[in-house]
């Protein structure tokens, strides 16, 4: 929310274009204009066009509620101030239809919406994104909220809100939420060397609110595909999850970028009908909850869970230190947006296994669900093998206990008491039991991992074990038994000599 | 040198004057001995002399001359019956003739000798003396019992105690030794009424009485003893003792003045106090009037006039006194709630449900707010309709669905400090359907909903005489139990209180009963605090408390054998006993090491420690070993485990190892005990076995200053619902938070997740079986033994359950009849 008191937001004029560009920009907006809606059509562009020189096509959806006061008139007044004002700040780039809802939108209804779900009754056909503005009047202040529909990506952008009690500034507010709203689309492409570029639309065109409609270095940009079939027709928008694309550098419509994944190679080969786009989102929440679930097992989210949060900071800064964190009972993380490092790395941890280890910023989407394997099978092995550790430690110490006594007790030529500790000795589990027991442990669980189709698992069971077993094979060796037992029979018989 | 030798010739002097003496005497028929001190001129002998040196006697001659020698048998010498018998042998020898005659001639001169050594330690000769010469024996003994007379002149008694301790071992049917023993008691006793010490001449004037109750003017120095004890005792406002002294008194020498003094003076302010009581129950000031008639009582039970106004004043306002070891929030350096606090917590709140009994282990719970739960959808809705009427004995008054709503909403808001973060994950909402019926929304299903639901519950603080002003009526109106009176109504503690006890606090019903009641329940409840469980039991038997609980095993079973204490109380078995357990801090750096949580494992003699330190008999019943924190009749427990056996050896061997891993240093670990003398002898002798392993151990006793960590903590508690309690338990912040489980193992977190995920109760107790194995097998804990808990209360008192679950089970139900010690106390 932002409060505006002043003539903070009064636009500056002083917008100075070369030539070539001015009278392009003439060019490009007299053709836009002159263009009549055309609401079925698919918003795929004319290839005439470069996409660095397409304007965005803009539809501004209006919604009023609020006291009486505030009569159509002048929200048509601010309307017209306010398509003004963006003319003026995106001069060229956008190309802005003002629209009244021909059913009220509320607050509560834009803040609603998910990212992803379906086109709003709101949206105009035709535009590359709608942008619902609802505005409530109250004693005075107005109360702004706007939200974009973006069709390319078919998403939602995060709410601009703004409050503002000066009634000379209330079409400027507007603009301005707006201008916020607005998410800048990029075409991006994968070069051979791997690195990311891409181009955003209508970033030839220069804009009075940069920050706000622009791409800038850090910025993130998160990364979907579009799929079309043979005849260029949409099936299928696909996310790529847990992926982020840091911008390093830009060039008038030209961006570099920096790829944060958790896969290797998030995006497919070049394909005439795979088209690679990114919006640029901002954190805008004030905090992000993650839901980390086990892979179907949506009922039972992983609570109690550590996990570990450290800022992706570039390779030249020394790296933070990592928080650690554990989830709630619900399974959930809530993260807090930090400004100053939005780009951050999630570690999901289950014992000593790395269940996920994802890039995420906080705040762009107030909430996350975090798919992993379930590794209950595995973390039970664990349990079960510190036990058995456990449980070793004791018989070796127990066990050589028991040998030093018969040691002592064959020197002092006390056979009674030798009998009755090598049959104490006998009574311990021997080595074949504790093996016995390994290998039982480790069927069962393999056998679990292996229904639940968990190859990793499998694995990390199988190493587990081998270890304890490596380690029981050394520490409860036969040999040293036997030998004891032969010293004692050899001392026995020669005791039993001298008596004679 | 010189001096042994002058001391050596003058031995030499008497003895060869001695031996000229006896020659003479034995040679001629009247001797005429020379050189010897006459006996007036003999001094006796120092102290010293007779402590240190050789015993020696006096005989006396017939010149008075005085020959020392040493001690000479038989003891005492029969002088005069020797005298006696020769006389008669004479006489028979006249008669005789031959051999006869001769016979009793050697007779007569064997019993005319006596055989004597002189005190010359190099002189070893023996010397006859005739008898006809000795005009007395003074023996060594007499001689002590002089010096004894004169120390006792000289006021000098321990001397004279060395000197008479030392006779009276040697010699105790001496003659006169008996009576000197005597007048030392008497003058022992006045030196220390001298020095101010009236209790110790009390003991010494009982001993004195016991062995001669006609000694000259012991009643006198009774009676001045007992005056200024009872005197003293009345200015402590301690009447019980200053009844004691004076029903001493009576005993020994009845209707002595002093006696009689203190009996009517004692007997007036008695009247006068039950006078004031009257007034003050005519002023409807039920209370004071039950607290003067008490006090009334105290003052001097024996005027029978004070028996009708105290039984009605008593019955009008019932108040209940309780003798304790523990009060609530007292223990510093116990970092976990104690089972006091929990005990006196129960008085104060008033839960949604609250444990009505438990069968088989499991608890089952009554609701004394609601008439009526009912699940709807599976159970993800329950309706609870609220109690519109209570019964006039009920301390609860009639509560809104929107105070109820207002309860559970603080304990799900996390910006409460009440928060739960349990309660909130199962709750999603309540909704008020009626200002007596609700309905509560579930997001999960929980197995059971009233064990959940008895967190929730209204309690009532100490009030304060200035209540605060931003708070609305209806949240300071008390619901209902009792609350803790503050401190300004306690000042008047001596006046309730029993003389033994430390401290006092009260408790008093939060809402009265009305004053149309013909049956009145207990309105108050006074809790003594004592230093031990035998005062306790004191006080018990005195009358000065009415119930108590949580008493050692062994005073336990030593009051169930007494006949005489089971006519007068109850001996109730409570069905929750107590475990006992040692718990390792998950922070600890050191316990994170495996061998060493397993050293100690092994280094713990459970049965031993059971039986020597805790029921101090093998036999008892009322203790047993267990392998769970939870109670072993629990259908959770998982009896089925092993704990490790106690091997000194194997401890041994498994602390070398830690102390290898740990770098070749094991760092003293620190150890807070739960409070109690039980709790506190065992854990000092668990710490002893630690110490034989190598271990340095300090264990920090509640009353000591708190810590800065704590690594082992010696718990007592109960846990009747461990699925709900043992998250708490484990929790490093005692709450049900995930956070309080950061320093546990990804394995064990995940268990106890299970056992909150639980849907049935089935599902619940194999879960809290499979953690418990994990738990004690990766020796996160080391379950001791649990021992039987037994409610005692005075057979004046009605109305409380056959089979408590707690101490305080029902106690708004219970009744007082009027009782008070009829006898001085003895």
């Amino acid at each position: 929310m932002r409060n505006s008191f002043g003539f903070s937001g009064i636009v500056r004029r002083s917008v100075q274009h070369n030539l070539l560009f001015a009278i392009l920009l003439l060019c490009i907006t007299g053709i836009a204009q002159g263009q009549s809606p055309k609401p079925e059509k698919p918003p795929v562009h004319s290839p005439v066009t470069p996409l660095n020189l397409r304007p965005y096509k803009i539809a501004v959806v209006i919604s009023s509620s609020g006291d009486s006061t505030v009569s159509a008139e002048t929200i048509k007044r601010w309307e017209i101030e306010c398509q003004h004002l963006l003319t003026s700040w995106h001069s060229g780039s956008w190309n802005t239809d003002f629209h009244t809802a021909s059913s009220s939108i509320t607050n509560n209804e834009l803040a609603a919406y998910t990212r992803t779900a379906p086109a709003p009754h709101w949206h105009i056909s035709g535009s590359d994104k709608t942008i619902g503005v609802t505005l409530s009047c109250h004693t005075g202040s107005l109360a702004i909220a706007s939200r974009e529909w973006d069709q390319l990506s078919q998403t939602y952008g995060p709410v601009s809100q703004a409050e503002c009690h000066d009634e000379r500034e209330f079409a400027n507010e507007i603009a301005t939420t707006i201008t916020q709203a607005f998410r800048p689309i990029v075409e991006l492409k994968l070069r051979p060397d791997g690195e990311i570029e891409g181009v955003i639309q209508a970033g030839e065109f220069p804009s009075q609110h940069q920050t706000a409609s622009h791409i800038d270095q850090g910025d993130m940009l998160l990364p979907f595909l579009r799929v079309l079939n043979r005849k260029q027709e949409l099936v299928a928008i696909q996310p790529i999850p847990w992926t982020y694309l840091q911008v390093t550098g830009t060039d008038r419509a030209q961006v570099e970028c920096t790829m944060h994944s958790t896969f290797q190679s998030p995006f497919p080969k070049s394909s005439r009908r795979v088209s690679t786009w990114a919006l640029r989102e901002r954190p805008s929440y004030p905090k992000t909850v993650v839901t980390i679930i086990p892979r179907g097992k949506k009922q039972t989210p992983l609570a109690a869970t550590r996990c570990e949060l450290i800022n992706i900071t570039p390779e030249s800064t020394s790296p933070a230190s990592p928080r650690q964190l554990l989830t709630d009972r619900n399974g959930s993380l809530a993260l807090e947006t930090d400004p100053e490092h939005p780009l951050k790395r999630l570690t999901v941890f289950s014992g000593q296994s790395v269940l996920a280890r994802v890039p995420i910023v906080v705040g762009i989407v107030p909430e996350l669900e975090l798919d992993v394997p379930d590794d209950s099978a595995r973390l039970a092995v664990e349990g079960e093998i510190a036990i058995l550790e456990s449980e070793l430690l004791d018989l070796v110490a127990t066990r050589e206990i028991v040998m030093a006594r018969i040691r002592t007790a064959a020197d002092q030529e006390r056979w009674a008491k030798v009998d009755s500790l090598l049959a104490e000795l006998d009574q311990l589990p021997s080595q074949q039991a504790f093996l016995a027991r390994i290998d039982k442990l480790q069927l069962n669980s393999i056998f679990a991992a292996q229904q639940a189709k968990d190859r990793v698992a499998e694995l990390r069971i199988k190493r587990m074990c081998e270890t304890i077993r490596t380690s029981a094979q050394k520490h409860l060796d036969h040999t040293r038994l036997n030998d004891l037992k032969t010293n004692v029979t050899t001392e026995r018989q020669q005791f039993e000599k001298r008596s004679m | 040198m010189q001096r042994s030798c002058r001391q050596s010739v003058f031995i030499l002097q008497i003895a060869l004057t001695a031996w000229a003496c006896i020659a003479s005497a034995l040679l001629a028929d009247e001797p005429v001995p020379e050189g010897l001190t006459k006996l007036r001129d003999m001094q006796t002998p120092t102290a010293q002399t007779l402590l240190n040196e050789t015993p020696i006697d006096w005989i006396v001659l017939l010149n008075e001359d005085v020959l020392r020698v040493h001690q000479i048998s038989p003891r005492p010498f029969p002088l005069q019956e020797r005298k006696q018998a020769i006389a008669a042998k004479e006489v028979e020898r006249i008669r005789l003739a031959g051999e006869a005659k001769d016979r009793v001639t050697r007779e007569i001169e064997e019993l005319s000798r006596l055989i004597v050594t002189l005190p010359d330690e190099t002189d070893r000769r023996e010397f006859s003396l005739p008898i006809r010469q000795i005009r007395a024996v003074i023996h060594h003994e007499e001689l002590v019992l002089r010096r004894i007379e004169l120390l006792y002149a000289e006021n000098q008694l321990s001397l004279a105690y060395e000197l008479l301790s030392r006779l009276q071992r040697e010699h105790p049917n001496w003659s006169g030794v008996n009576e000197a023993g005597q007048n030392f008691l008497s003058l022992e006793a006045r030196q220390k009424l001298k020095d101010g010490q009236p209790e110790s001449a009390l003991r010494l004037l009982n001993e004195l009485y016991e062995r001669n109750p006609r000694f000259p003017e012991l009643q006198t120095t009774l009676a001045a003893v007992t005056k200024i004890l009872a005197e003293s005792a009345i200015a402590n406002r301690q009447f019980s003792r200053a009844q004691y002294f004076l029903n001493h008194l009576n005993k020994k020498f009845p209707n002595d003045p002093v006696y009689q003094q203190f009996e009517k003076e004692l007997g007036r302010q008695a009247t006068e106090i039950m006078q004031k009581a009257d007034e003050a129950a005519a002023g409807k000031d039920f209370r004071t009037a039950s607290q003067l008639a008490r006090q009334s009582v105290q003052r001097w039970p024996l005027l029978n006039s004070l028996a009708g106004p105290f039984k009605r004043h008593a019955e009008r306002d019932q108040q209940l006194h309780i003798g304790v070891t523990e009060l609530p929030g007292q223990h510093r350096a116990y970092p976990f709630p104690t089972l006091a606090d929990e005990q006196f917590e129960r008085l104060t709140h008033v839960s949604l449900f609250e444990i009505d009994r438990l069968k088989d282990g499991v608890a089952y719970y009554k609701t004394r707010l609601f008439d009526d739960w009912e699940p709807r959808f599976l159970g993800r809705r329950w309706t609870l309709t609220l109690r519109q009427f209570h019964q006039p004995h009920e301390s609860l008054r009639a509560v809104s669905a929107y105070e109820i709503a207002q309860r559970i909403q603080s304990r799900v808001d996390p910006s409460s400090s009440e928060y739960d973060e349990r309660l909130a994950s199962f709750l999603d909402s309540v909704e008020i359907n009626s200002p007596t019926q609700l309905t509560l929304h579930f997001r999960r299903v929980p197995a059971r909903i009233e064990p959940l639901l008895a967190s929730v519950a209204f309690s009532h603080l100490a009030t304060t005489s200035r209540e605060d002003s931003n708070t609305s009526k209806s949240e300071n109106e008390p619901v209902g139990g009792f609350r803790l009176v503050s401190e300004d109504l306690a000042n008047n503690k001596k006046d309730q209180g029993t003389e033994e006890s430390l401290r006092e606090i009260f408790y008093r019903r939060a809402i009265p009963e009305s004053d149309r009641q013909k049956q009145f329940h207990i309105s108050e409840i006074v809790v003594h605090h004592f230093e031990s469980p035998e005062r306790v039991v004191q006080a018990l038997q005195r009358g000065d408390i009415d119930m108590t609980s949580g008493l050692p095993d062994v005073l336990l079973r030593q009051l169930q054998r007494n006949d005489l204490f089971n006519r007068q109380f109850f001996i109730q078995k409570i069905q929750q006993p107590v475990t006992h357990l040692l718990q390792f801090n998950p922070n600890s750096v050191p316990l994170k090491t495996v061998e060493l949580r397993n050293a100690l494992a092994f280094a713990v003699d459970r049965p031993r420690i059971l039986n020597d330190f805790v029921l101090r008999d093998s036999k008892s019943p009322n203790g047993r070993l267990v392998s769970t924190p939870y109670y072993s009749n629990n259908p959770a427990a998982n009896n089925e485990l092993v704990p490790r056996q106690f091997d000194l050896s194997a401890g041994l061997a498994l602390a070398l190892a830690a102390r290898h891993k740990l770098q070749g240093t094991l760092p003293a670990l620190t150890m807070v005990v739960a409070p109690g003398e039980v709790a506190k002898e065992a854990a000092e002798e668990i710490a002893r076995s630690w110490r034989q392993i190598g271990l340095t151990i300090n264990v920090v006793h509640t009353d000591d200053s708190p810590p800065e960590q704590w690594d082992i903590a010696y718990r007592t508690l109960q846990m009747p619902e461990p699925a709900l309690e043992l998250w708490p338990f484990l929790s490093a912040d005692q709450k049900n938070t995930i956070v309080g489980l950061k320093s546990y193992p990804d394995w064990i977190r995940q268990q106890l997740i299970q056992v909150d995920r639980a849907g049935s109760p089935t599902s619940i107790n194999s879960s809290l079986k499979e953690l418990d194995r994990l738990l004690v097998n990766s020796t996160t804990l080391i379950p001791l033994w649990e021992v039987d808990q037994f409610l005692i209360v005075r057979k004046n008192i009605h109305g409380f359950p056959q089979n408590p679950v707690h101490s305080f089970q029902n106690i708004e139900q219970w009744t007082l009849d009027a009782w008070y010690p009829k006898e001085l106390p003895q």
